[in-house]
């Protein structure tokens, strides 16, 4: 199925295109951040301690004067960031992974889906603070924390899609024309597999997304960088939550839970339009 | 090198897979998928082969081109014992020898370009082409103009299309010998027509050998010159095409004719009992024993050998002695 | 028996409708094998399902009736249906044997119809399946067995007990045949022709075979493209065709100890999709003329009980 193809069918799909329109708000606002919010996120002014919303600053201020609608905007730039990023990581190892191990078979199937068995085993927020807690807290190793830990499923899938694809009879075909195993799995089996991995991936990004918040959270990530997860960190730690000031913990929470909603409903979009079976028409 | 008469040899071609068993079973278990083939085929010429579900055929296929390695047996292209060489020479004997299978769903990678998968046997065997070679093959097997075709996709194809490219792919590096594993049993009958006589036409073209795999005896009695008829892995009968069709001995190959359909109302009586039976448990004896209307208790024992009637016909069957 | 008046059948798709049955018309009588000979595209499965009102929630039924022993089932609500399907007119689908509940054993599933339509206590109802079982050439080594332990011809013989075991009037066969052996082919082939001659079935058999469907079929009709070609008794089709596609098709069919040249029918057949007007076989026809393109496709009568839908008889 080509581009113009797929297009066609995602407009009329409800969730999808909700789901993009959502994705897409958050964007532009990490895009346009410095343009969109009122203050500098960082600038502090210690005369407005947990202040009320106002006319001044909608969502109030945090306990160092810092307006929160900036601070809020600016942080989606981070989840996003993150997002994409440890997606990213963690699709590719699934993918190649997967591909190896089903495409190989063998040994080396048992070995790597065995410690693929370990990690779906692992309650995988665990060993994330736990690794990012000796590793230390910066972006980067977040990212590759929150990758390294959440292939698991993907190389699953992609694997059981392998086991049936090497069955095909054009990969016959490719062994008789002295195709060797490596051109096989990565010139034939891959883009096979690319477009189911598309909505596999989509809710790699919204899981990548929670971990992120999360790690944060509990005060494992990088709390200098802005992100919604830090902004709740916050709210906890400067006695804000305690004292019920809803309007510093609502906002992020509610984009936290929006921007992946975004991405579950694409991913549910992708889902149905690439699997011919489970589209309404 | 030796003028060879032959370019495909197989002798005594066997192949078993292991049934994995659980841990106490004693005796390890076979499908003996083939058990002891052999054929000759010229080089020109197309060989029938021609058996049910279970038969062995498409695995035979698949071993004559050395994608799959036999459990025993030799198999000679062009004189050379394909499974004795280095990889090297199997990787030049490959190219000699190519296969088209049944499905035209399956055959093509649906994500690559019907150019693209035409060139491919050329690309992976380091040989110069351009795209007017890409568009001779495709005409040559009636995709005309080329032009229509190249840039497509395989769902934007026809399955009597899918199979011409197929074949375009498999003709790219000019093979001597191509295995047609059931090649039209998936195309509408008014397609299989054109399909079959551009195989014709491109053994008498080309001088190229085949292996036509079919369950379908009028398929087989259409394009081969010769056939063998082949029962859980081994051949019952084997010879001039028009001679078996003619005249079958053995009682497999009489019931298979008496079976097929043929236009117009009729009562048929067909000569043969029960079903074919699995391939773990291959009868002892003749194999085809419990299911023939002239079994005597000899056939119970002892496994016939595939005997000459003539030099034309062979048969394996103890109701045939010289 | 069975009356099929103008009846227009489409699917709804991402580029259009497709005209699977487009405006046809067709009687079948009581008692007899009629064939349905169309190759892939052709609208014949469509046909098939909408006799039995089982069509995807893509597909409707945009006109026309069909009626059954004068009551036109199309009309009937779905309740009232219910009780036409599956009991008054049954159906052995394109591969149905491996279909079967793999958990359940052959005497059990052969009794269910009985079960559902007649609510016949079970015990009774294994019994009846025992004694159609039997009948089909299935003893009792099978009774108890499940479906993966079957040959596929076993299986498609269980397939038909279950379909006729509440005795229909009517039975729609969709490719009975495909994937099993020669041989096989065969023997179901002729339990179809006993079925006929001792429960006087009305047998559908719908296929894109013409030489198994020929060896029993009183009366055939070949479907191209949505629309019947011709139709008429068995050796009229065979020994006197007079369509075109009937023609081609025809001389597409190899027989062995033939020397004949087998000719096919060049190109390829069309989208049901938007189909262009006038006959559907034009842009394959070695006939065509220009006044195929606006060919209404009126009936033309060759001779007693036999029909052709073609320019060369007649506009």
């Amino acid at each position: 199925m080509n581009i113009v193809d797929f297009w066609r069918i995602f407009k009329r799909n409800k969730f999808g295109v909700g789901g993009l329109i959502i994705i897409l708000i958050f964007l532009i606002m990490a895009i346009f951040a410095p343009f969109i919010s009122p203050y500098n996120p960082n600038q502090t002014n210690p005369n407005l301690f947990l202040s009320k919303p106002s006319l001044n600053h909608p969502f109030g201020t945090n306990e160092l004067g810092e307006d929160l609608l900036s601070l809020d905007i600016y942080g989606s730039r981070i989840s996003l960031i993150v997002g994409f990023a440890a997606a990213a990581v963690s699709v590719i190892l699934g993918l190649l992974i997967g591909i190896i191990s089903g495409y190989m078979g063998g040994l080396i199937d048992e070995v790597l889906m065995r410690i693929t068995d370990f990690f779906l085993v692992i309650p995988t927020l665990v060993l994330m603070i736990i690794i990012a807690a000796i590793i230390g807290p910066s972006l980067i190793n977040v990212i590759f924390v929150i990758g390294l830990l959440s292939w698991p499923p993907t190389a699953r899938m992609v694997r059981s899609m392998v086991l049936s694809i090497k069955e095909w009879p054009f990969i016959e075909s490719a062994k008789a024309s002295n195709a060797g195993r490596l051109y096989i799995m990565f010139v034939h089996v891959l883009p096979n597999v690319i477009p189911i991995v598309f909505a596999n991936a989509t809710l790699a990004i919204a899981g990548a997304i929670f971990s992120q918040a999360s790690l944060v959270f509990l005060g494992v990530g990088d709390v200098t960088d802005i992100s919604w997860g830090e902004i709740l960190h916050y709210a906890v730690s400067s006695g804000a939550l305690s004292a019920g000031d809803w309007w510093y913990v609502i906002p992020p929470g509610t984009f936290i839970v929006l921007l992946i909603l975004g991405f579950v409903l694409l991913g549910y979009s992708f889902e149905e339009i690439l699997n011919p079976r489970l589209r309404r028409v | 090198m030796v003028n060879n008469m032959y370019i495909v040899e197989a002798y005594g071609v066997k192949k078993y897979f292991r049934v994995k068993g659980s841990f106490l079973e004693k005796e390890r278990r076979y499908i003996k998928a083939i058990d002891g083939v052999s054929i000759k085929i010229e080089k020109g010429e197309i060989y029938s082969l021609v058996g049910e579900t279970g038969s062995g055929k498409t695995t035979f296929g698949r071993i004559l081109i050395g994608l799959i390695e036999p459990t025993e047996g030799t198999v000679k292209i062009d004189g050379v014992d394909i499974f004795s060489v280095g990889r090297k020479k199997m990787k030049e004997i490959r190219k000699r020898v190519q296969i088209i299978f049944q499905d035209p769903y399956g055959s093509l990678n649906p994500r690559m370009k019907v150019r693209d998968t035409v060139a491919e046997p050329l690309k992976l065997n380091k040989i110069d082409y351009n795209d007017e070679k890409i568009a001779i093959l495709l005409e040559e097997v009636g995709l005309k103009p080329a032009s229509d075709f190249m840039e497509r996709y395989p769902h934007q194809l026809s399955g009597g299309q899918r199979q011409r490219v197929a074949i375009a792919r498999a003709l790219s590096l000019s093979p001597e010998f191509i295995v047609a594993d059931e090649p039209v049993s998936m195309l509408d009958v008014s397609i299989r027509a054109n399909f079959l006589n551009m195989m014709k036409e491109l053994n008498k073209k080309y001088n190229l050998s085949m292996l036509m795999i079919t369950h379908d005896i009028s398929v087989a009695s259409y394009v081969g010159q010769k056939l063998s008829v082949v029962y859980l892995g081994k051949v019952l009968e084997q010879g001039e095409k028009n001679e078996i069709i003619k005249n079958p001995l053995h009682p497999y190959t009489k019931a298979l004719m008496e079976a097929i359909a043929t236009l117009g109302k009729k009562e048929k009586e067909v000569h043969i009992k029960g079903d074919i039976p699995n391939p773990i448990n291959i009868p002892k004896g003749c194999r085809f024993h419990p299911r023939c209307p002239f079994a005597m208790d000899i056939c119970r024992e002892i496994e016939p050998d595939l005997i000459e009637i003539s030099g034309t016909h062979s048969v394996a069957c103890h109701l045939y002695k010289n | 028996m069975i009356n099929i008046n103008d009846l227009y059948v489409r699917y709804k798709t991402e580029k259009g409708y497709a005209n699977a049955v487009d405006h046809i018309g067709l009687s079948i009588e009581k008692g007899i094998i009629f064939g349905l000979v169309g190759e892939s595209g052709s609208g014949k499965t469509t046909l098939g399902l909408t006799l039995l009102r089982i069509l995807p929630p893509s597909a409707e039924v945009a006109s026309g009736s069909i009626y059954v022993n004068g009551t036109d089932i199309l009309k009937l609500d779905e309740d009232d249906m219910r009780k036409w399907r599956g009991k008054r007119i049954a159906m052995v689908f394109q591969g149905a044997m491996n279909s079967l509940n793999p958990v359940i054993n052959i005497e059990r599933q052969v009794a269910e119809p009985l079960v559902i339509h007649e609510e016949m206590d079970e015990e009774r109802a294994i019994i009846i399946a025992r004694e159609k079982l039997a009948m089909l050439g299935l003893g009792e080594n099978v009774w108890k067995r499940y479906p993966h332990e079957l040959s596929g011809g076993m299986k498609q013989r269980v397939v038909i007990a279950m379909a006729i075991i509440t005795n229909p009037d009517i039975l729609i066969a969709d490719e009975p045949t495909t994937a099993l052996d020669v041989v096989t082919q065969d023997r179901i082939m002729k339990l179809i022709k006993s079925l006929q001659r001792e429960y006087n079935l009305t047998t559908i058999l719908i296929s894109h075979d013409l030489p198994i469907v020929s060896e029993v079929a009183d009366r055939i009709a070949i479907m191209y493209g949505g629309k019947i070609c011709e139709v008429g008794e068995n050796e009229q089709i065979i020994k006197n065709a007079k369509h075109p596609y009937t023609i081609g098709l025809l001389s597409s069919i190899a027989e062995p100890g033939s020397s004949k040249e087998i000719k096919g029918i060049p190109g390829e057949p069309i989208s049901l999709i938007n189909p262009p007007p006038g006959c559907r076989f034009y842009n394959r026809c070695q006939f065509a003329s220009a006044k195929c393109k606006t060919y209404a496709y009126k009936l033309k009568s060759i001779e007693e009980k036999h029909d052709v839908y073609c320019t060369l008889y007649g506009e």
